[in-house]
């Protein structure tokens, strides 16, 4: 017998380096000669890999919920983990209202649980003092549970506390500093407490302090009260300088037209510091007048870009009615329209129009601080800011009725379509005029229309969202004798142009 | 400022435009000048029966214009002080629309004046060391005498002071010495406010007004002039004051009967010339 030693061995490959390259691509997997491209490969392999693993495992889960929408399920409590400074009843405020908003249903299922948990984790999401909000559903424990009660957990992280913000402006010929802090949830039910104060060239000094609370569960409407002060330097047009000190309470929803405001205000105006060369008209408004008025501001914003939109429109409707003690006394009613729609290859035409009419009551004529004031780069462009209207020498006396409408066409810089810097073309329109009401108010009105100052010019823009820079080049085509008018260049900068 | 000037085709341009212009706009809001000269001053305390101003300051110069024979000047007290020249009041408005402040006024009463209504050489007095005197008299009224007065008024209410017009004067400027802060040398804080020595503001407003009766005698005119001056206007303008007011100032003058007597003769005249004047 012949042990296995005495077996002759199979034939061994022999191996001679350099070894050649047998390797197929697989996985379109680049040249080997390049790192950088093999990393990458490598990377995008991985995230296909568990964009994958998510993907199979969302299917899944999704599959097994559809399966069992049916089974019958009941919420037996509700935690909110990881809010310590949330009042306990301002939960409850908020939680309760969507759970008994689903106990009309006779047998429970995981829809409507699922339902409710959507449903209250949208509304904590809402009340913007959680930076996150994670629910999870598990098995109740409680003592006396059955096998269809779970227990809702919400697993929060709260923001932060307190927001401090301290900034310095310089644009438009005004430069400014500011410092504002924000107490978010002040009160444990997401009051927010908001201090600013700032000082600057032409707004020489300004405070507020604001407080806003939910009024409704649904925190769709909010509560506000709001002390504000300013001052600013009106001598460029109106050789004076205006203090404002006032307080507002408002409140604000929203409905299918868009966002409701009514609002109280009691202010108290100061015209004074006048230049020497002041005019008799602002020297008999010097003074402090009291304006106690009631107000309602609808907002309905729907465009997808405030400067370049291509589709929605803007509408603002301002109606104020003063009389409720105090010196002032009218009726104000102001519009604010903006609709744009792109015109391919790079091209956005722009519609804008404003209108506003002041009537004053009881026999007293309008305030200097209450009229309309028009004109300016955010305004009609090219003419002076605030010097369109009535005027008293040089200055600006302001009007009781007025319109403005503004036409850009706005394009890419050539060979820079991606740059934010754009070109436009515009077209500018308005007038401002003051009311005689010894006289009918609808002559005057159209009169005002029938007789309008135009400018025209072009310019380049600069969108920083959501401020908007721009530098022009124009002229006056018509317009009023003494209408304050600018020839040539001018700089704008601001939020909102016509 | 220099400015960068335009090449002449820019200028020849920009001149093209605007290419049609329209009427201002009416400023139906903007103030119309007056028919005849008008004095803005703090309200009366009594306009139903008097035009003279509840202010010393205003009440000077309404006696000023007065004594100096200008009649047809019209009174308006809805004018803020913010609104007058240099931020006070009173302010003379001119049908021609100019505004004149208190220290303008004499120029422009001379300048309407005929030769013979100017007030002669020494201003009006009879002497020129009357004329120097009047100094003395001028500033002891305009510093003890406004003292106590201004001391006297109380101070307004906040929703009085939004809602009336009244004079504000700065007190530490008038009292000499110069008063005391409230708050101690000592103390870290800023200073505020001032300890008005009242014993002290009312011995010096006696001892003026018995000065002034004295000096006044039964002349007709104070430092016996031959017509009332420019002291005369301010003579009156303090007693009328200091007879309106309703604590010790009134007392202090009205136990010095030539005072009292002068200042109703005074006051006949000046309001006969000013009723005649319009009220806004």
């Amino acid at each position: 017998m012949q042990g296995p030693e005495n077996e002759p061995s199979p034939p061994q490959p022999t191996l001679r380096p350099p070894f050649p390259n047998t390797s197929s691509p697989r996985d379109l997997e680049p040249s080997p000669d390049d790192i950088d491209k093999i990393n990458k490969w490598q990377q995008e392999r991985i995230e296909r890999r568990l964009r994958g693993d998510y993907e199979s495992s969302v299917k899944n889960l999704g599959e097994l919920i559809n399966g069992n929408l049916t089974t019958p399920l009941h919420i037996s409590s509700v935690r909110v983990e990881g809010a310590p400074r949330t009042r306990h009843s301002f939960l409850s405020s908020l939680i309760e209202p969507q759970l008994s908003s689903h106990n009309t249903v006779e047998t429970p299922t995981l829809e409507n649980v699922l339902h409710q948990v959507r449903g209250i984790s949208h509304t904590l999401q809402l009340t913007d003092i959680f930076s996150s909000v994670e629910p999870t559903i598990a098995k109740s424990t409680a003592p006396l549970s059955t096998n269809k009660d779970v227990d809702v957990v919400f697993k929060c992280r709260e923001r932060g506390r307190l927001f401090i913000k301290s900034s310095t402006e310089v644009g438009n010929g005004e430069a400014g500093t500011s410092f504002t802090s924000r107490h978010r949830n002040l009160f444990g039910g997401a009051e927010t407490l908001e201090l600013s104060t700032s000082v600057g060239t032409k707004t020489r000094r300004a405070f507020h302090a604001r407080l806003t609370a939910p009024v409704t569960a649904s925190l769709r409407t909010q509560g506000e009260i709001r002390a504000f002060m300013h001052s600013r330097d009106n001598t460029h047009y109106a050789s004076s300088k205006e203090d404002v000190r006032g307080v507002k309470a408002s409140v604000t929803t929203t409905s299918i037209l868009g966002a409701h405001e009514l609002a109280y205000e009691a202010v108290l105006r100061n015209i004074g510091s006048l230049s020497p060369t002041a005019s008799v008209s602002i020297r008999e408004a010097a003074g402090t007048t009291i304006k106690s008025a009631v107000s309602h501001t609808l907002v309905r914003d729907t465009r997808d870009h405030p400067i370049r939109g291509t589709k929605g429109s803007y509408l603002k409707l301002f109606y104020e009615f003063a009389g409720l003690g105090g010196d002032a006394s009218f009726l104000k009613s102001e519009s604010e329209t903006h609709i744009s729609r792109s015109l391919g290859h790079g091209l956005t035409l722009s519609l804008a129009t404003r209108t506003g009419v002041l009537y004053p009551l009881n026999g007293r004529p309008s305030l200097y601080s209450d009229r309309f004031q028009l004109g300016g780069p955010t305004s009609v462009r090219m003419f002076q800011v605030n010097g369109m209207g009535p005027k008293d020498g040089l200055d600006s006396l302001g009007g009781d009725v007025y319109w403005a409408a503004g036409l850009s066409l706005m394009g890419n810089l050539p060979f820079k379509p991606d740059w934010p810097l754009k070109t436009h073309l515009f077209v500018n329109a308005g007038r401002l005029d003051s009311l005689d009401t010894s006289k009918p108010v609808l002559p005057a009105i159209k009169a005002c229309f029938a007789q309008p100052s135009v400018t025209a010019g072009m310019g380049l823009v600069f969108g920083y969202d959501p401020v908007r820079v721009e530098l022009n080049f124009g002229v006056p085509i018509v317009a009023s004798r003494f209408g304050g008018w600018r020839k040539g260049i001018q700089i704008g900068v601001g939020l909102d142009f016509l | 400022m220099p400015t960068i000037p335009l090449p002449t085709p820019v200028r020849n341009l920009f001149a093209l435009f605007p290419l049609h212009t329209y009427p201002a706009s009416p400023a139906y809001s903007a103030a119309a000048p007056p028919a005849h000269p008008t004095l803005w001053i703090f309200p009366p305390k009594h306009p139903g029966t008097s035009l003279l101003s509840g202010d010393v300051e205003c009440v000077k110069w309404q006696a000023y214009l007065a004594l100096r024979g200008i009649k047809n000047v019209g009174v308006r007290w809805n004018v803020s002080p913010q609104g007058g020249v240099d931020g006070c009041l009173p302010t003379l408005h001119l049908p021609a629309n100019t505004l004149l402040g208190p220290r303008q006024i004499p120029a422009w009463v001379d300048s309407t004046q005929s030769d013979g209504d100017a007030l002669g050489e020494p201003e009006g007095y009879s002497t020129p060391e009357a004329r120097d005197e009047s100094r003395a008299w001028v500033a002891l009224l305009e510093g003890d005498v406004h003292a106590a007065l201004v001391v006297s008024q109380r101070e307004p209410s906040l929703l009085d002071s939004l809602y009336k017009l009244s004079p504000k004067y700065n007190l530490a400027a008038l009292i000499q010495p110069p008063p005391a802060p409230l708050s101690g040398v000592s103390t870290p804080l800023p200073s505020s406010g001032i300890n008005i020595p009242t014993s002290s503001v009312s011995i010096r407003l006696r001892e003026a007004i018995d000065a002034v009766s004295d000096r006044l005698g039964k002349d007709k005119w104070f430092l016996g002039s031959p017509g009332p001056t420019a002291v005369d206007a301010l003579l009156f303008a303090y007693i009328y004051s200091a007879l309106q007011s309703q604590d010790e100032v009134r007392l202090v003058v009205e136990r010095r009967v030539n005072l009292v007597t002068w200042e109703r003769r005074v006051r006949a005249l000046v309001e006969e010339t000013i009723q005649g004047g319009q009220r806004q």
